[in-house]
């Protein structure tokens, strides 16, 4: 029987985190993710590394903790971290009262907030509204979750973690009040076997809820629904944030080449819920135009949705670690073994991880400290390294291609260019991945569809929405036999374009019409992939 | 697509859809196997800048700017401006060769060379002898051509030895360094086509190059300042009700669009308002029944007509064709065989000459093979390719046109 | 000087038809043209009716014209003006050196570059797919280090429509192009071009030629003409069948040019870079558009204006915020049904046709808009190809068939 000492059920942030924290104080923990990893909370965010600004007003105790781990963060995976700064603006007709608490709810919770003029804040960013009447620089960043959620994995991986993607929890295996181990269910086998353990934690976000009732237990929490609309261009360089209480639609993260708006919040029953209407996108856009006036010409590539996992405690059964997330040790209802962790935001996620190991581990017999503050998620790539492989890199793709990779991979990506040229071929060519990173990345054992290989390299999420890389990568893939393009390229092509549509479906106007006209013109016309056969 | 003041050639390229007509359309990455073609260069680096600011795309110097994808983008994207502003941001940190400086700089030279006693003269042999001595090749300027020659007088004197008729109805000249340096009886052309209109031809001491040759060259600050000094003239005579115009058409496609897609200033887009291209001008003077048709017989030669890429940018049609043709009576044909292959200074460059003549190739057939006396062009570097392949005689429709008046016709 | 007999506005297919038909009747025409369209995507075969309106394959073009229903753009163009259309189409491409081929009676099959088989109508010879269907042997070509064709894809899907039963064998061309810029197929249709590139190709593939065999090759024949492939069909002694293609398609921009070709000919003035946004209209009658580029505009006279602007993609109707679609040029009434549950379906690759896709300009039985009540909006003035409503190109497999039929008709008005 497969055994761990810790099972841990999620793959998102606080998952990967604790299965980092766990690896590095030598405890021998495993992941199990029911699809693929980072596909839940963790990637349907605005990808914000907060400075922590946006609760100088209402909770001081969450901004402080903010700032702090931001600045952490940054440390430990500088790859993953733009540092973008951001600014917050308060427009014509905002509360000027809101503007002095806040700038004196930053100064009480320890986050520079630096005054501009209007005038230098449409200086450095011009496309914001000319209604701009006050500006703050704040310490804000854009942070990628997948990669940082990867490199946390990469890091656990060091210390001996281990992951199992397309692994669902089906059951609790209890004997005597006690866990022992995990049932589980292999996606694409089918296939159901027992994982043991001594200690099981649930870390699935808004999916708690389902989990802890596999143990019998009840978790109160409410998946609530963001939606976030992805433009297809840089509208500011700095994160925007809109100076007043906050609400939806009231940020703007810069994310490489492009820029997402968000954010709403709608109560749902199922955290798979990630559909989106015309009204939610039209939300979060009557907000943003205040901000950036011509936002409705720009091109929207796609909106999103993710379900926060917000917990609500129905009377006092959680011990609260920290305001906005909590750590329940079931031990306390009579199943010893098991504990739960709920709730936080991204920004977060590294010290959340930290106080539940922190509690966990003693129950272990451990008693190492914390140390993922100090130490960085995965080395850089040098520079040097960088340099000598330039040549055999598109331009604007080495860098891209060393956060992406890591050194190990990179490393290995660059050997297959000198080797076999022909893998300097350019698959995706709006975010410049190659063929050698696409067969670097398609040959892990985590890669099952081409989705779980976008999600590593970023193909098909640039401006041509996969139009072209579509085919490229499905041809491509259809070499490896532990992908499913091996068995059904043409279905996989598909359903790489579905998973797309699903986010532009609900945009369908202006520009993102045009581009979905192009990809019907090409993949149903002169691919002919929908149509029948001859009689 | 109209551009707003804000919609900067930069924000063009939101719409790029990655359809593939620009590089389907670009006579240089037919040309050339090493060009990756315009969509790589400009639209799509723009978006990657954010991941590398020291970056550099290696076939960046590939693009002559001929303007074919801009007209080729079905999705409104400034492709070759893209492309010019990309090649800026590289010279900013890198040094330009000598050879650069120099074709960037042709009116700071004619300018010198005009002040010196004979030194016209003297650049001309010079010129001719570094040819045959192969220092034009040293200098990494294309060995086989005949560098452009000075003219013995440059336009801007001739003109002041004109005698104008004085009229109430005025435009405003621009030359452009070719013609005024090396092909002045062009703009002396179009001061007698504008006399027999009725027309009082004025001319701008204050006028300085449109800045083509310096955006080409990546010389975009320079550019940008010479495009604040026209843009202020143009206003001055916008102010006054009198039109500028402009028989090259590079110049004119320079100060009409190309200063507002690259330096996205209010006070550009307006200036453009008042600038025309000679045949355009000579088009809407015909719409308002202004135009005389007094015109001498029909002669025997046969012509053929070559429409410069800049003049198709311009949405205008080809208007000089067009008006040859059917006002005047020519016998003249299209030639419709797509770039020559010069595109300004591109041409000159020794390392991009071997592209040029192959860009070039089937106008150069289509030339042999007409049968024509003389080819029509209305762009001075064009004319200059036609005569290096072809030895064809050539000439700028508004010499066609002064011909064909009963008044300047000597035949 | 300016006016003109006819205005085309537009330079997509149905554009360049409508602008050739009527010089063919020697009328001055004028056609305005911003950007190439929809040719570097477009395969340049025409699509009559590939698929009915339950998605089942139409086995004959010709009867399944008989049976659309009455919103469709061919109710109202007719199917004798569908029938002359074609005619039309298939005498001038032979005259122009690149003969199509086809019946409106019987439905071809052309390959794609995936492997998967599609219906159309007429086709360049090179194009011919039903060729496959009796052969014993398809030798599958593909291009060594080209980015846009994969012979092992290729491999793994047809057999899937041509037969399992068929021998089939692969074989890696060497262009021997090396250097530079990623390998597409229109840089392999250059060098096919070229005297050393053909003869290269065919000294490497006649080793794979033999009795019952059909090549299958990307489209790389050549980008003028069918000189390239009648040449090779006669060197390798075996029938040759191209692909569609990843843009930009070979076939297409041979399309494109030919058409323009003619029009050159025929004089008819082509203005390029230009943006048709406005008109001059008296009553009923249209006596103008206003078009022009980035600093004034100029008004284009004629008799009668065919606006063959496109749909969504070419930006001939636009729809910044949703439920506001707008025919940009004489403003005409847009249908678009923009209710969220209908306006996309689930799937991008649905077993239903589009909402969106539908959206256009309804016209009557001439071609000309009319308004909510039927009433014609402006008499002159005839609406062609995609902007038309009540038909999803896509899913039918009908574009350029509506297109040439449509650009037809209102030229021959």
């Amino acid at each position: 029987m497969e055994k761990a000492t810790v099972v841990i059920i999620g793959g998102g942030a606080t998952g990967v985190g604790i299965l980092r924290d766990l690896s590095m104080r030598g405890v021998d923990a495993l992941l199990i993710e029911k699809r693929d990893m980072v596909n839940g909370a963790s990637s349907r965010y605005h990808g914000l590394l907060h400075s922590g600004a946006r609760y100088a007003v209402k909770d001081q105790e969450a901004a402080k903790e903010c700032i702090i781990e931001n600045t952490i963060l940054r440390k430990i995976g500088t790859s993953c971290v733009e540092a973008t700064e951001g600014l917050f603006v308060r427009l014509d007709g905002d509360d000027p009262e809101f503007e002095q608490k806040w700038v004196a709810g930053c100064a009480a919770s320890g986050i520079k907030a630096i005054q501009i003029s209007p005038e230098e804040a449409r200086r450095i960013e011009p496309n914001l509204s000319p209604k701009l009447v006050a500006a703050y620089r704040v310490p804000d960043a854009a942070i990628d979750g997948f990669r940082m959620s990867w490199q946390n994995v990469a890091s656990a991986k060091r210390y001996g973690g281990r992951v199992k993607t397309y692994t669902e929890a089906v059951g609790v295996v209890v004997e005597n009040g006690v866990v022992k181990g995990i049932n589980v269910r292999d996606y694409f086998t089918k296939e159901e076997y027992v994982i043991g353990c001594d200690m099981l934690v649930n870390a699935a976000g808004p999916w708690c809820g389902f989990v802890s009732e596999l143990a019998g237990l009840e978790v109160n929490v409410k998946p609530s629904k963001g939606t976030l609309i992805a433009f297809n261009q840089r509208i500011a360089s700095r994160v925007v944030n809109r100076l007043r209480k906050p609400a939806d639609g009231d940020i703007f993260v810069p994310h490489g080449s492009i820029t997402i708006l968000g954010t709403s919040s709608i109560t749902i029953p199922d955290p798979e819920d990630t559909s989106t209407s015309w009204d939610e996108v039209e939300n979060l856009m009557k907000t943003g135009v205040q901000v950036f006036e011509r936002l409705r010409d720009y091109r929207i590539l796609r909106v999103f949705a993710g379900s926060r996992p917000l917990y609500s405690a129905s009377g006092d059964t959680g011990r609260n670690a920290s305001r906005g997330f909590v750590i329940l040790d079931h031990e306390d209802e009579g199943l010893k073994g098991m504990m739960t962790i709920c709730g936080g935001k991204f920004t977060t996620y590294r010290l959340m991880a930290e106080k539940l190991c922190d509690k966990l581990c003693p129950k272990l017999g451990n008693h190492e400290k914390c140390r993922t503050a100090e130490e960085a998620l995965v080395p850089e790539v040098p520079e040097a390294e960088k340099k000598a492989a330039r040549k055999y890199f598109p331009a604007f793709g080495v860098n891209l291609a060393a956060t992406r990779l890591g050194t190990e991979r990179f490393g290995n990506v660059v050997k297959r260019m000198e080797e076999k040229p022909e893998t300097r071929e350019v698959i995706c060519e709006c975010e410049n991945v190659t063929l050698a990173e696409l067969e670097e990345i398609a040959a892990l054992p985590t890669s099952h569809i081409i989705s779980d290989v976008r999600r590593r390299t970023r193909l098909g999420m640039g401006t041509c929405q996969g139009n072209f890389c579509a085919l490229r990568s499905a041809a491509a893939l259809s070499r490896f036999d532990n992908l499913e393009a091996s068995k059904d390229p043409l279905g996989q092509m598909k359903g790489f374009l579905q998973a797309r549509w699903k986010g532009i479906r609900p945009v369908m106007a202006g520009k993102t019409l045009r581009e979905t006209e192009m990809t019907r013109g090409l993949y149903e016309l002169v691919f002919n992939v929908n149509g029948g056969r001859p009689e | 697509m109209k551009m707003e003041i804000e919609e900067r050639a930069r924000d063009s390229a939101d719409n790029c859809l990655a359809c593939t007509s620009c590089i389907a359309n670009c006579p240089i990455t037919e040309a050339e196997r090493k060009y990756k073609g315009p969509k790589f260069v400009g639209p799509a680096h723009n978006r990657m800048h954010f991941s590398d600011a020291n970056d550099v795309e290696n076939t960046l110097d590939f693009c002559s700017n001929c303007k074919n994808c801009d007209i080729t983008c079905p999705s409104g994207v400034s492709v070759s401006t893209l492309n010019m502003l990309e090649r800026a941001k590289y010279y900013r940190t890198h040094p330009h060769s000598q050879r650069d400086q120099m074709l960037a700089h042709g009116e700071d030279m004619a300018k010198k060379l005009d002040s010196i006693p004979l030194g016209k003269t003297f650049a001309n042999l010079g010129m001719s002898i570094g040819k045959a001595f192969g220092v034009l090749d040293m200098m990494g300027l294309a060995g086989k051509r005949d560098m452009p020659a000075y003219a013995p007088k440059y336009f801007m004197d001739m003109f002041k030895e004109i005698k104008q008729t004085s009229y109430p109805d005025k435009v405003v000249f621009f030359p452009g360094c070719y013609i005024n340096a090396n092909d002045p009886e062009v703009g002396v052309a179009f001061v007698k086509v504008m006399q027999a209109n009725h027309i009082e031809v004025l001319v701008d001491e204050n006028f300085v190059c449109c800045g083509s040759p310096l955006v080409v060259t990546g010389y975009l600050d320079e550019a940008e300042a010479n495009a604040h000094k026209n843009v202020d003239r143009i206003k001055y005579w916008q102010s006054k009700g009198y039109p500028v115009v402009a028989c090259c058409t590079s110049c004119s496609l320079m100060l009409k669009q190309e200063y507002a897609e690259l330096f996205s200033q209010q006070d550009m887009v307006d200036a453009a308002k008042n600038v025309y291209d000679a045949f355009e001008y000579l088009e809407i003077l015909e719409e308002q029944g202004k135009l005389s048709h007094d015109f001498a017989g029909k002669k025997d030669k046969k012509y053929l007509y070559h429409a410069p890429c800049h003049l198709r940018a311009q949405a205008i049609g080809l208007p000089a064709y067009k008006m040859l043709k059917d006002m005047v009576g020519i016998e003249i044909e299209n030639a419709d065989a797509g770039c020559c292959g010069m595109s300004g200074n591109y041409g000159f460059k020794k390392e991009k000459y071997e592209i040029s003549m192959k860009v070039g190739e089937e106008l150069f057939k289509k030339i042999k093979e007409s049968g024509a006396n003389e080819v029509v062009c209305d762009c001075g570097t064009c004319r200059m390719q036609i005569v290096h392949a072809t030895h064809a005689k050539v000439c700028h429709p508004i010499q066609l046109l002064a011909k064909a008046y009963k008044r300047f016709n000597k035949q | 000087m300016s006016k003109s007999d006819v205005v085309v506005i537009g330079s997509g297919f149905a554009g360049l038809i409508a602008a050739l038909v009527s010089a063919e009747k020697n009328k001055k025409v004028t056609l305005l043209s911003y950007g190439a369209g929809t040719f570097p995507l477009n395969s340049g075969v025409v699509d009559i009716m590939g698929y009915d309106e339950k998605g089942a394959a139409v086995a004959s073009p010709a009867q399944a014209l008989a049976t659309v229903p009455a919103e469709h753009p061919y109710k109202k163009i007719g199917i004798p003006s569908v029938q002359d259309a074609v005619k039309f189409f298939l005498d001038f491409t032979k005259k122009e050196g690149l003969p199509f081929v086809g019946s409106l009676d019987k439905q071809q099959w052309i390959v794609t570059a995936v492997g998967t088989m599609k219906p159309t109508c007429l086709v360049p010879e090179s194009m011919q797919g039903n060729q496959c269907f009796d052969a014993a042997e398809i030798v599958l070509v593909g291009v060594k280090d080209l980015k846009d064709y994969y012979v092992d894809l290729v491999a793994k899907t047809l057999p899937d429509w041509l037969g399992k039963d068929k021998k089939y064998s692969t074989f890696t061309l060497d262009s021997h192009i090396t250097g530079g810029r990623d390998l597409t197929t229109l840089d392999v249709a250059r060098w096919m071009d070229t005297e050393k590139g053909f003869n290269d190709a065919v000294s490497q593939l006649k080793s794979q030629a033999g009795s019952g065999k059909v090549f299958i090759v990307p489209a790389i024949l050549g980008t003028k003409g069918n000189e390239v492939y009648t040449k090779l069909v006669a060197a390798l002694g075996c029938p040759v069948v191209e692909t569609t293609g990843m843009p930009p398609s070979t076939n297409g921009l041979r399309v494109r040019d030919m058409l323009l070709d003619a029009l050159r000919k025929h004089g008819v003035e082509v203005v390029e870079n230009i943006k048709a946004h406005g008109s001059v209209v008296d009553g009923k009658i249209c006596k103008a558009v206003v078009a022009g580029g980035e600093v004034r505009d100029k008004k284009y006279e004629a008799d009668s204006f065919i606006l063959a602007t496109g749909g969504f993609y070419s930006g001939g109707i636009t729809m910044r915020d949703f439920g506001e679609a707008n025919e940009v040029v004489f403003g005409l009434p847009v249908e678009a049904d923009c209710v969220e549950e209908r306006w996309v379906n689930e799937q991008l690759f649905s077993a239903e046709k589009q909402t969106f896709a539908k959206a256009g300009v309804r016209t009557d039985a001439s071609l000309r808009a009319v308004d909510e009540a039927g009433n014609c909006v402006l008499e002159n003035v005839y609406v062609v190809g995609r902007n038309l409503s009540g038909y999803d190109f896509c899913f039918e497999h009908s574009g350029n068939g509506v297109a040439l039929s449509s650009a037809y008709k209102a030229a021959m008005a």
